[in-house]
């Protein structure tokens, strides 16, 4: 495990579109939550004041989040993308990894990207948190910071997807259309002719509902009301996920000559 | 002695192109075998199969007596067709990397680096590599790991002159310190050169597997004749028994026979033929090379 963490490690840090993506991701999430204040639905102010007080704060950060994972997912596919592309999955192989361990060795590092973004988002929800809230206690701090696994979780889930999306693909264009593609609208067209008991269960909507929508329980509640727990049965579902797509990324390497 | 590899009627289709066919063959503790055929023998398929990156249809293939492929390959150092790096990488760093997978020390990098003509670009990017740059880096490659076994394919690839020789002299030592290597190629030099054994390959199939070393090849001799005129020179041949024509280039002829030069200088000469030359040598890889693959 650490082996291969060390030769991901290799591989990326001397990867200049892979920190200047990570620096993009980062900066972009940045100023996108500076401007936060700024956004607003007709009258509502998005998020306001009160949305950014704790405990609030840990799911609107997680929902943005939500978005901004994407980024992480393509960055992911262009990784695994280029190791065909240059013919280093290939070579890997030749020199005594075995395809398992391609595999793994990119899902470790998938981990590393997620919890590294998730102690990022940790640090932007306390900040943003405390130029916000008016009382600060421990308690409110971390009533709702289960938000922060369930972004995690997300993030998890959403790149393993995009993993095993640019193993099934190999081609980073291919690849990053179809991800963005199944993320945005073709599993939610899917979704329109089949039951939403159902539905809610498929893979995006899965991830989806792990952080459910903060302003739509503002604009129509109008008391903030908000996803009282981080908690909920997607996080199981997530996990689950993310295991299918280790395990069909391994099988789709392990069958296919490389 | 010692089996490195063994494999057993290995064979690979691709649709209906049948690149592998029941391809059996042993190599043994320190031999360098040549792997000889025309383009899209199945030789690069072969060496692909063996290493577990294609997938062989059917047959077996056995490392050092069965030790699992994926143990093995840590073993073996490998150039297959083509260099593959990480462009955006200093030479150095994709080596460590070789290094890291084969769980081997990173101490041989430089010398490995020296060996090949490399040391003084040690820190630039492979992408600004030219092609018989990368060719060296990726032999670099395959002997950092100092290992048992040594797979080239082609190594010679895109290299110049110089590197060509240097390339064979380093086979050479290594094959010297008792290593085994399988070398495929079609430079028919190159194996004459450097190789104890060859394998000839057409159409997916084992043609033939010989050794070079000893006097096996030097029994089979040829002679090389001309005289001013060749058509009355062929003519004369043609009707000997025991005699047979094996190439006729630049009005030169090359016949395979039993009968010494002397022998064959005294018919010419009584029927009024004289010779401008005559030489008698040992049969080049080349020429069996052809016979073979060209029936
Ligand atoms: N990925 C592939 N898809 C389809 N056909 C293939 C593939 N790889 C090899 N072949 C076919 O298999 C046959 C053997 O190819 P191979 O590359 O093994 O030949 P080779 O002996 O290495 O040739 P060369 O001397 O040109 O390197 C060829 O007919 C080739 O077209
Ligand atoms: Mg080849």
């Amino acid at each position: 495990m650490r082996k291969l963490l060390q030769i991901e490690y290799l591989k990326v840090s001397g990867y200049a579109a892979f920190k200047i993506l990570m620096l993009g991701y980062f900066l972009a999430a940045t100023t996108l939550f500076l401007s936060l204040h700024n956004f607003s639905f007709g009258p509502f102010q998005i998020f306001g004041q009160e949305t950014l007080k704790f405990p609030y704060v840990w799911q609107n950060v997680a929902f943005i989040g939500k978005f901004l994972n994407l980024g992480l997912g393509i960055v992911m596919i262009l990784l695994i993308g280029n190791e065909f592309s240059f013919g280093t999955a290939k070579q890997n192989l030749i020199d005594g990894l075995s395809r398992t361990q391609l595999v793994i060795s990119k899902y470790l590092l998938l981990i590393v990207i997620a919890l590294g973004a998730t102690v990022f988002m940790f640090f932007v929800g306390l900040l943003m948190g405390w130029a916000n809230s008016v009382t600060i206690t421990s308690a409110l701090i971390f009533k709702n910071i289960g938000f922060m696994l369930s972004y995690f979780l997300h993030a998890f889930g959403l790149m393993s997807m995009a993993a095993f999306i640019a193993y099934l693909f190999r081609k980073t264009a291919i690849a990053t259309m179809f991800f963005l593609a199944y993320a945005v609208f073709m599993e939610a067209i899917l979704r329109l002719s089949i039951d939403a008991d159902f539905t809610r269960y498929f893979p995006s909507k899965t991830l989806s509902n792990l952080i459910s929508t903060p302003y739509a329980d503002l604009v129509s509640g109008m008391d903030l009301q908000l996803q009282n727990e981080a908690w909920n049965e997607y996080m199981i579902l997530a996990v689950f996920y993310a295991l299918i797509f280790f395990v069909l990324s391994v099988q789709v390497v392990r069958k296919r000559s490389l | 002695m010692r089996e490195v590899l063994k494999i057993t009627n290995l064979s690979k289709s691709y649709g209906r192109i049948k690149a592998v066919r029941e391809l059996s063959l042993t190599v043994f503790h320190g031999q360098v075998l040549g792997l000889l055929g025309p383009n899209g023998s199945g030789k690069t398929t072969t060496l692909s199969m063996i290493l577990d990156v294609v997938k062989a249809d059917a047959g077996q293939y056995e490392w050092f007596g069965g030790v699992p492929v994926t143990m093995a390959r840590k073993r073996i150092g490998t150039l297959l067709e083509k260099p593959n790096f990480y462009p955006y990488l200093s030479a150095v760093k994709n080596l460590e990397i070789t290094c890291r997978i084969k769980e081997k020390g990173e101490n041989r990098i430089n010398d490995v680096l020296k060996q090949v003509g490399l040391f003084q670009r040690r820190n630039s990017k492979v992408k600004g590599f030219s092609t018989g740059m990368k060719q060296r880096l990726a032999i670099a490659a395959s002997l950092v790991s100092d290992p048992d076994v040594l797979i080239l394919d082609e190594p010679t690839n895109g290299l110049d002159p110089n590197g060509i020789a240097d390339i064979r002299s380093l086979i050479r030592d290594i094959a010297t310190n008792g290593k085994t290597i399988i070398l495929a190629s079609h430079l028919l030099d190159e194996v004459e050169k450097v190789c104890t054994d060859v394998a000839v390959m057409k159409n997916g199939k084992l043609l033939e597997l010989r050794t070079l070393r000893g006097s096996e090849l030097d029994r089979v001799r040829v002679i090389e004749l001309s005289a001013g005129s060749e058509m009355d020179l062929l003519k004369i041949l043609e009707d000997q028994d025991g005699l047979r024509i094996i190439q006729s280039l630049n009005s030169m002829l090359v016949v395979e026979t039993k009968k010494s030069p002397q022998e064959i200088n005294r018919i010419l000469a009584e029927q009024g033929i004289y010779l401008t030359h005559l030489r008698e040598r040992r049969k080049t890889l080349e020429e069996q090379f052809l016979e073979l693959t060209n029936q």
